[in-house]
């Protein structure tokens, strides 16, 4: 389908394939995310005066940012060293990091000291992003709120 | 201002919650819903308060019709059971969101927070998040939230029910203050029959989403309309004893007690409280019994009566002594009840029946 649209070897054929592909799982991390905000406060933001998009802005979205902290960084991490998909997708324009990684190899044997690069390399920006993530997936943002 | 329900019904699938309550509450007025838990009264509160659909009737804030209005437009404020604060936003955040939906300068929204922390005392404890108050201090917060936009209806869904047993009696007479200043219209839901009594001007007594009686909280225990509301309502309870009348007595085994004149009822029930009865000695009384057990309360003893041969709980008299009172457990007493206290109920239904006096 990529093909006949144009998009293989695109970055935009990634883009799309790893949403669509961790679409479910975010949906499915998130539900339970937000069914966890107690009803009580939606609840009481209505009869404070709040629309439902003020209440969503307002009161669900700063209590689910632990939520999408963590699921953010799930599916990072999950896109991030998939590759099956992305052998499939990539051309000589387009290369993610695993198929890089493996490249080395095939070509020349294994030249372990620069795969070792290549892995810390790619290590790097999830660790970087994780450590700022962090900080948000605090527990306990919802003590004090409701009681029972 | 007056908020009137007429024939409120909620139906859950076949179940029905609420049975065309019809009740109608004064400017000013504290009217307390008193009712075991699953009787419909949260159900009819939250009606009110417009976050749960209406199945029948029709609710009226004022002249205006609100059944189908939505919780924003009805200028009402909510109080939770479990105080429903915004973790997220500090003491003086969540007291002025109220203000800050609607558009309130922040300067004048300031004055507002600050003079309403000051009302409840939280005025130290502004900046503070939810999570490093005390239960009694995130009570306070959801009150003064509450009342910071001076709504013209107050909800509260046992506000109280959360807090240890000394801080709810401060809290309680805090709020009937604040209620009597503010003198805004107030409907508090609990199922705890001292906090009706304490705050109440009126008390509705609802059962399995029926009221079964509307009256002052004086009316309520002193005049109870049905075997419900008599047994509900005091603490101890109010004693019962099946028996039948006779001739204008009450007959129980080891019990017959004048009346008054009536039809004889083969089945009743006579209930009595435990202050209008004492313990005499055998043949000083009209009913005679046992001592089953005593306790010391602090400011009176509460004994424990067993009225005929089985141990049967409805066969059990509470009496009210004084502290100083002693007797043996099993020892044979009689009891003496006043006449004016005691209520008589058809066994079938729970009525009240009324005899006139002798």
């Amino acid at each position: 389908m990529f093909q006949n649209l144009g998009l293989l070897n695109t970055r935009t054929a990634f883009i799309i394939t790893y949403a669509t592909i961790n679409l479910p799982i975010v949906v499915w991390l998130m539900h339970d995310f937000f069914a966890s905000i107690p009803i009580d406060l939606e609840e009481s933001a209505q009869l404070d005066g709040a629309s439902r998009y003020r209440i969503f802005f307002d009161i669900v979205l700063p209590l689910a940012k632990p939520g999408i902290a963590a699921t953010g960084l799930l599916v990072l991490v999950l896109a991030w060293n998939e590759y099956l998909l992305a052998l499939f997708l990539s051309g000589a324009d387009v290369q993610t990091m695993p198929l890089l990684v493996a490249a080395q190899n095939a070509t020349r044997g294994p030249q372990w000291w620069y795969m070792s690069v290549l892995i810390l390399i790619m290590i790097v920006p999830v660790v970087t992003v994780a450590l700022f993530l962090q900080r948000l997936i605090a527990r306990g943002l919802l003590v004090g709120s409701v009681k029972g | 201002m007056r908020v009137t329900l007429d024939r409120l019904t909620k139906r859950f699938g076949s179940f029905t919650a609420l049975h065309a309550l019809s009740l109608t509450i004064e400017p000013g007025e504290f009217l307390v819903l008193l009712g075991p838990s699953g009787c419909g009264k949260t159900t009819a509160l939250r009606m009110v308060a417009g976050l749960e659909t209406v199945s029948d009737g029709v609710i009226r804030i004022g002249d205006r019709d609100v059944t189908e209005v939505l919780p924003k437009y009805r200028d009402i404020a909510m109080v939770f059971q479990s105080y429903a604060l915004y973790p997220h936003k500090t003491v003086a955040e969540n007291i002025g969101y109220p203000l800050k939906l609607r558009r309130v300068p922040a300067e004048e929204r300031d004055r507002a927070v600050r003079q309403v922390a000051e009302q409840v005392r939280l005025d130290q404890l502004l900046g503070r998040y939810p999570r490093q108050l005390s239960g009694g201090q995130r009570q306070r917060v959801a009150l003064a939230r509450a009342i910071v936009r001076r709504p013209t209806v107050f909800l509260m869904d046992e506000p109280l029910s959360n807090l240890d047993a000394k801080l709810r009696v401060h809290m309680r007479a805090e709020l009937k203050h604040m209620q009597h200043e503010l003198g805004i219209t107030t409907v508090y839901v609990t199922h705890d029959q001292v906090e009706a009594m304490t705050l109440a001007h009126r008390v509705a007594v609802l059962n399995n989403g029926q009221l079964q009686q509307l009256g002052t909280p004086r009316e309520i225990y002193g005049d109870p309309a049905n075997l419900f509301v008599a047994g509900f309502v005091g603490s101890p309870p109010m004693s019962f004893v099946e028996g039948s009348l006779r001739a204008g007595r009450f007959m129980a085994p080891g019990a017959e007690l004048a009346i008054g004149r009536g039809e004889d009822v083969p089945e009743i029930v006579l209930g009595v409280r435990a202050e209008d009865c004492r313990v005499v000695p055998r043949g000083a009384g009209r009913v005679r019994a046992s001592v089953y057990s005593h306790e010391l309360i602090g400011d009176h003893t509460l004994v424990m009566c067993q009225i005929g041969p089985d141990s049967d709980a409805s066969h059990t008299i509470a009496v009210k002594m004084e502290k100083t009172f002693e007797a043996e457990i099993g020892a044979e007493i009689d009891i003496d009840m006043e006449p004016a206290g005691l209520f008589l109920f058809d066994k079938k239904d729970g009525s009240r029946v009324r005899l006139p006096s002798p």
